[in-house]
């Protein structure tokens, strides 16, 4: 008995394995940008990778395109022409177009998002123009564009320049219109002259379509009011006539305070506490004490006002990156079913108080 | 009838523990938000406190009859008839526990792994696996459990590296959608925590005295509610509301963007890990069904009956691979149980507080 | 057997009445005539070469020494038989004797047992019974280090293929009391002995007497290999796990019997096997005590590491590369893919190949003398290895992947265990071949309920693990703590005594 039992489970294991899918047989896409001017006309561009080993680095192989009304059927028509079957699995960036993303962003990435194979550790990034040419055009000196385009935008996150986000935090704010945050991601464009990719901002969106951009500059300052500052945030301002000076944020504390009266629109009171070193400062009189205070003044003042005009910004947009609504209906949400948030988001009234303070100015005053 | 193979209260602790945790540990996030919305962590909670009431119950009727399983007493109280009736129903259950539970665990398995591997395979190794350990006795069975239970370490290491994600407002304001959704949350819950029952069973064959019997019981509920309510509670930061809708199984998808230095996707660790606890439950549940039907058949040991089991629960659990008509089994099966582990050991206890029914009066 | 023992006290009884005149050529009890008794006894050792007879005068009466010449000592012959019977005024033979050991013999089959054992036997012309006298010469050889259990530091003595010696070395470092030594005469043509040594005042009584069952049922011809004697006392001959300890070292001999182990020694064999004994003492290895808890700790930790990579690690490599690489980042695919992608082989075909090279490499290293077994070791490893890449048969990390596990499988401590972990991943090779990440986890819960399921002499394997016991595990299982912190002895052979160590460090708090 317990013989017949053996063979008959070894002759279960001898019938294969399934789910196998050999490394060497696969085509890993780290790489996709999508091209989608209408709702059913969804181009898919992809680079193929040639593994590289100890003699030659990897490379890009190929680059193939294909159009199809969903996704998957752009990626299986890339599939007859090529080898073998692409694996979406180890996906490192997603090129969306900043055309194709003015109407309903979801569509495209929902293939991503309903197979379990996929990653969601993938940044999503919009392009300025088409994003095929991303892949098409020469990159100096990179012999991988998606590595390439990964590197900068994780780089950029680093330097507080772009929002950190991937296919799986931009998700969240897609399903909840009324009440999450709202979804950012990178700007990049592509600089044919000398042969790079560029950071260009950050592209803002409402619900599932993008309403407004910022550039780097205001990236930055909004990161810092959602109290997001990475490795390092670098500003700069004018501080004399004709001379600027650039300062590192080492720390900045946020406090926000939401009023939500019974009636009658809310307001934001957003204060923030910062701490500063100048690593570029032409003037150079530090040493004086009251000198530092007439910066710190000046510079609150400065960071004040780009503050403000990048909440303008984001307001005009309808979208809301900081997630006041959020709040506000974790506040109070009958009140906030009763704002109807859609137009009550752009006409808040927020007033935004800085303190900036000097703590280092480097090795000399 | 009783084994002299006895196990420890700590053993107790942790042989609960894994009859509890199983098929829930993905899902439970899930089942909590239809009831309950963004509060489902709360109905865990509240129903974590059931259960503990459930375990009172278990421990007064038990403790009444400390040398005697449900099987064994029932018929004292309700009559010979209606006791075999109970035990017919409970070995019932049981069985179709391991059926349901291994059909969602070949469902899920194929949806998030391996989607070309025919069910049968996995339950054939399944079962295999689970029967090469169930034909041993209580004993041996606890010791592997106990050490099992070290695995259950790796889910708040899991879910530590996404935790800078959360976004608690999703959760605020706490209990905004009132007790109502919270019961009706709770209600749903009640097969995920089946396990806390088998104490009834395993009491007589515990040493110790009756109040650690009764800690262990109590404490391992206690942790599998913590637990339940934790990957709860970091799914529901991690998705909005809306979001989680669309996710059935939203632990192994949170751990999807966890990058660690040499390793990534974690989930597909993770959901091997957590096979193995789907496994141990289906193990114990195998094991008191069979021990069921051992009683039922008057047969000496429950090598045979236990054979009989595990192959009827082969063709049962690759039946349908369809989610709704499980999702649809699934509710039968948690509408029983309501019955099956609290309403029916009250009425046992109300009995035998009338009847004034010991052990030792018999 | 029980009938015929049952049987011997009237059959006995009968024929010593009817001795004298009935000589019976298949033993019984001896004659009065001395010459009569050696014939005897030389007709049942069917003429053997090496059989002398000697004959001489004690008293004026003829005596008679037979003795087999090849493993007496004749030297302690001359000297503590011969001279001191020639030369003494005393009236009994017994007395003049010089020899510490002897013993009466009535019976001419004990006396048998006694010759071929190398004793001498003396025969009194009027008296039934003869003088067995132990004059044998040992044959053994310098006590060594054993070549399969160096240690860095400390003893560095080992057993030897006597019995004696061996039991010496323990009677050496143990000066109890309670140190219990048994014989068992074992293999019904080979006749060896067999030590059962405990204890007394730790070992459990119980665990000894279900020691004593096992040894005293075997019934073999032949007993003189350590394998033998394991396979008739282990629990579950048919498990890839030992179940018993092996070693040749008295250190680690010693250590294990005074945590309430027992010791079987077999004359003939430097190995002494002791049980019961669970998965982690298999590792604990007497470096460990010598060394400084953090370095002893360490390496007693990189131990199980390796356990864990020996038998894990190809399953490990072949799931990922033939079902999830999607776990591995991204530079590190393409790498890998880069190393595969001209591989005509699938991964298990690739990572079979090279481990049954590297098993054969091993097995001839074994064979061979020294110098050339180095040879081939550096010709199968560098040349097989580095030709099989740049043909483009097997990739680099396959190859990096079987040699880690190959030295990760040599790390414990027991060569038993270390073969064992290099037959467990074959199966776990397969399962992970055919499910992946699945295949893994149901070979590796088939593994484990069987290390649960696991006993040996009755007493949990996987101990102090499964059953758990925290205080076990902290104190000596995966790390080692300080000799003062080990206060109580593992529970898993259930010691009489449980403290073994208290208040060593009591300088301290003055």
């Amino acid at each position: 008995m317990k013989k017949w039992i053996g063979l008959g489970l070894s002759c279960l294991l001898l019938t294969g394995c399934w789910d196998e899918r050999q490394l060497k047989d696969q085509n890993i896409i780290l790489g996709a940008a999508i091209d989608a001017p209408s709702k059913e006309e969804i181009t898919l561009t992809i680079a193929l990778p040639q593994p590289g080993n100890e003699s030659q680095p990897t490379t890009t192989k190929q680059i193939v395109s294909a159009t199809g009304r969903t996704v998957q059927e752009s990626i299986s028509k890339i599939d007859h022409k090529i080898g073998s079957g692409l694996q979406m699995g180890k996906m490192q960036v997603l090129l969306i177009s900043k055309e194709s993303v003015q109407h309903d962003i979801y569509p495209l990435l929902d293939t991503l998002y309903r197979n379990a194979v996929s990653s969601l550790n993938a940044k999503i990034i919009i392009t300025e123009g088409e994003a095929e040419p991303f892949f098409r055009n020469e990159l100096e000196g990179e012999p991988l564009y998606s590595h390439y385009y990964n590197s900068l935008i994780r780089s950029a996150e680093a330097l507080t320049i772009v929002p950190k986000t991937n296919l799986q935090l931009f998700a969240s704010p897609l399903f909840d219109k009324n009440d999450g945050e709202a979804a950012m991601a990178p700007l990049l464009a592509f600089n044919k002259e000398e042969k790079t990719a560029e950071v260009k901002g950050t592209a803002l969106f409402d619900d599932k379509h993008m309403t407004g951009e910022l550039s780097v500059a205001e990236t930055t300052m909004l990161l810092l009011m959602k109290d997001e500052k990475e490795k390092e945030a670098a500003l700069t301002y004018p501080v004399e006539k004709d001379k600027s000076m650039t300062i590192r944020v080492e720390e900045i504390k946020r406090k926000m305070k939401i009023h939500v009266p019974k009636d009658g629109p809310a307001t934001v009171d957003l204060s923030y506490q910062l701490r500063y070193r100048t690593i570029d400062y032409p003037p150079d009189h530090l040493g004086d004490k009251k000198e530092v205070k007439e910066v710190d003044k000046k510079l609150s003042g400065e960071i004040k006002k780009s503050m403000e005009k990048t909440m303008d910004k984001i307001q005009e947009a309808h979208s809301d990156v900081l997630g006041i609504g959020l709040r506000v209906h974790a506040k109070d949400p009958d009140r906030f079913k009763q704002l109807n948030w859609d137009t009550a988001y752009p006409e808040l009234n927020v007033k935004i108080n800085v303190k900036a303070e000097l703590i280092e100015s480097g090795i000399t005053f | 009838m009783k084994s002299p193979a006895t196990i420890s209260p700590f053993q107790l602790f942790f042989v609960l523990l894994q009859a509890q945790i199983g098929i829930g540990l993905l899902t439970i996030p899930y089942t909590a938000q239809v009831g309950a919305g963004k509060d489902g962590w709360i109905s865990i909670l509240l129903m974590g406190l059931f259960v503990q009431g459930g375990i009172a119950v278990a421990w007064l009727l038990s403790s009444r009859f400390p040398g005697l399983t449900l099987y064994e007493f029932a018929p004292l109280l309700v009559g010979k008839i209606i006791g075999t009736v109970l035990t017919l129903l409970y070995t019932l259950f049981f069985f179709s526990i391991v059926a349901h539970q291994l059909s969602l665990f070949l469902s899920i398995s194929s949806n998030w792994a391996y989607p070309r591997t025919p069910h049968i395979i996995y339950a054939v190794l399944s079962v295999a696996v689970t029967v090469y350990l169930v034909k041993e006795n209580l004993r041996i069975m606890a010791r592997f459990l106990v050490l099992v239970s070290f695995l259950l370490l790796s889910i708040p290491f899991a879910i530590l590296p996404i935790i800078n994600h959360f976004e608690i407002h999703y959760l605020l304001p706490v209990a905004s959608n009132g007790v109502g959704a919270i019961m009706k949350g709770s209600e749903k819950l009640v097969l995920a925590f089946s396990g806390f029952e088998l104490f009834m069973w395993l009491y007589p064959f515990t040493e110790g005295s009756t109040k650690a019997k009764w800690k262990a019981a109590a404490g391992a509920s206690a942790a599998s509610t913590v637990l339940y309510s934790f990957v709860t509670f970091a799914s529901y930061a991690i998705f909005s509301p809306k979001e989680i809708k669309v996710v059935p199984e939203p632990v192994l998808y949170i751990l999807k963007e966890v990058e660690l230095i040499v390793i990534e996707r974690i989930d597909l660790l993770f959901l091997t890990i957590w096979a193995v606890f789907v496994l141990t439950t289906l193990m114990i549940y195998l094991y008191m069904a069979s021990t069921g039907l051992t009683h039922l058949l008057k047969a000496k040991e429950h090598r045979k009956p236990l054979y009989v089991l595990a192959v009827l629960v082969i063709p049962l659990a690759i039946a349908t691979e369809n989610r709704e008509t499980l999702a649809g089994i699934g509710d039968k099966l948690n509408s029983v149980s309501i019955v099956l582990l609290f309403f029916i050991p009250i009425v046992l206890l109300i009995v035998a507080l009338i009847r004034k029914k010991r052990e030792e009066s018999v | 057997m029980a009938v015929w023992r049952s049987g011997e006290d009237s059959l006995f009884s009968l024929s010593a009445t009817a001795n004298t005149k009935h000589q019976n050529s298949d033993g019984g009890p001896f004659s009065l005539s001395a010459a009569e008794n050696t014939k005897q006894l030389t007709a049942l050792l069917g003429q053997s070469g090496d059989l002398k007879e000697r004959s001489f005068l004690f008293k004026n009466a003829e005596g008679k020494l037979l003795y087999l010449e090849t493993i007496v000592d004749s030297i302690r012959i001359e000297e503590s038989i011969l001279r001191p019977l020639s030369e003494t005024d005393m009236q009994k033979a017994e007395e003049a004797l010089t020899v510490s050991e002897r013993q009466e013999m009535a019976d001419s089959e004990k006396a048998l047992t006694a010759l071929l054992q190398g004793k001498v036997l003396l025969f009194f012309e009027g008296r039934s019974i003869c003088i067995a006298c132990g004059v044998e010469r040992f044959s053994t050889r310098s006590i060594m280090e054993p070549m399969n259990e160096k240690v860095v530091r400390g003893a560095h003595d080992g057993f030897v293929e006597s019995l004696n010696t061996n039991i010496a070395l323990i009677r050496e470092r143990m000066k109890s009391p309670g140190l219990m030594i048994e014989y068992v005469q074992l293999g019904e043509k080979t006749n060896t002995r067999v030590a059962i040594i405990y204890e007394k005042e730790i070992a459990n009584p119980e665990l000894v007497e279900e020691m004593k069952r096992r040894v005293n049922s075997i019934d073999i011809d032949m007993m003189f290999d350590p394998g033998f004697l394991e396979d008739m006392v282990e629990d579950t001959t048919l498990s890839p796990l030992p179940q018993v300890l092996q070693t040749e070292r008295p250190d680690r001999a010693i250590a294990n019997m005074m945590d309430g182990r027992i010791l079987l020694f077999g004359d003939g064999s430097p190995t002494c096997i002791i049980m019961p004994v669970t998965f982690f003492a298999l590792y604990q290895s007497p470096d460990d005590y010598n060394d400084r808890t953090f370095p002893g700790s360490f390496y007693r930790l990189l131990r199980f590491f390796s356990f864990f990579i020996a038998i894990l690690l190809p399953g490990f490599y072949i799931a990922i590369v033939g079902f999830h690489y999607e776990v591995l980042p991204p530079d590190l695919i393409l790498k890998m893919q880069g190393g595969v992608q001209t591989i005509p082989f699938p991964p298990i075909i690739e990572v079979l190949a090279m481990e049954v090279a590297i098993e054969i490499i091993r097995e001839a290293g074994i064979r061979l003398p020294t110098p050339i077994g180095q040879t081939i070791g550096i010709v199968g490893g560098l040349v097989i290895g580095d030709a099989v890449v740049s043909a483009g048969f097997v990739s680099r990390t396959t190859v990096i992947v079987v040699a880690l596990t190959a030295i990760a499988s040599f790390v414990a401590p027991s060569t038993e265990m270390s073969t064992a972990t290099r037959l467990i991943r074959f199966p776990l090779m397969i399962t992970a071949s055919l499910f992946g990440f699945y295949g893994l986890m149901f070979g590796l819960m088939f593994l484990f309920i069987h290390l649960c399921k696991l006993e040996s002499l009755g007493r949990p394997y996987f101990a102090p693990m499964a059953p758990f016991n925290l205080k076990n595990v902290l104190q000596d299982t995966f790390i080692k703590q300080p000799a003062w912190k080990m206060n109580t002895r593992p529970l898993d052979s259930r010691p009489l005594k449980e403290v073994a160590e208290s208040d060593s460090r009591e300088w301290k708090k003055k």
